[in-house]
């Protein structure tokens, strides 16, 4: 299963990089998976994101179990 | 999907025409319309001078897409245009058109309310706030 990650905002440029694949072999929830990317980038612990799962904002317990894009979105500023 | 994003500054000229675009739908009785204008803040001690604004692009066209539809469907609607810039735009310029028409004038001030405090709060767009000294911070929405 194939994870395209997406950063944006502040979190791309702390982390320097706009985008990562990530290739799993089991299902994983958004919980598990934050603790996967927190483990590579220490720095997310410290910024503040919510986490967007086929571009919808859902529930940390959710399941990924097909090839997903996910995307970290640090506080919105539009308008 | 329609996109929503323009890139820089909207014009008074693109304002304008919307406006005139809207003359042959005469079932229209009344428009509001928001513009959000970049702020020259100043942010300890420095003052800023233009807003770059970045998005999840395909998301936030959806969620705009989901709005708009939630607004036709709350209220009674003849149309309504979102227009929102991605990249540079300078303090003083506008960064953000919404555009409501109805036959009558209650629904209009309401359904502008709702349009643009539901894009506040649930688009994902960014916005990296430029100083005169070429630094810059992230701006959150209040």
């Amino acid at each position: 299963m194939k994870l395209n990650i997406l950063y944006f905002g502040l979190i791309a440029e702390q982390i320097k990089t706009t985008s990562e694949e990530l290739i799993l072999d089991t299902s994983i929830s958004i919980n598990q998976l934050q603790k996967k990317l927190i483990k590579k980038h220490a720095i997310l612990n410290n910024l503040e994101y919510q986490i967007a799962y086929n571009k919808q904002i859902t529930s940390k317990e959710t399941i990924i179990n097909s090839d997903s894009e996910i995307a970290l979105l640090p506080p919105f500023a539009g308008g | 999907m329609k996109n929503v994003f323009r890139q820089g500054a909207i014009s008074s000229d693109f304002i304008g025409e919307s406006i005139k675009k809207h003359q042959s739908k005469t079932s229209i009785g009344a428009h509001t319309i928001f513009l959000g204008q970049v702020r020259a803040d100043t942010i300890n001690g420095k003052t800023v001078t233009a807003i770059e604004y970045s998005a999840y692009e395909d998301m936030a066209n959806q969620k705009f897409h989901e709005i708009r539809e939630a607004a036709f469907e709350k209220f009674d609607l003849t149309c309504s245009h979102i227009y929102h810039s991605i990249g540079n735009v300078e303090a003083g310029e506008i960064c953000l058109f919404v555009f409501v028409s109805a036959p009558h004038r209650k629904v209009v001030f309401e359904a502008i309310e709702y349009l643009v405090e539901r894009i506040k709060l649930e688009a994902p767009v960014f916005g990296k706030e430029i100083f005169e000294d070429e630094t810059h911070v992230w701006k959150v929405n209040k």
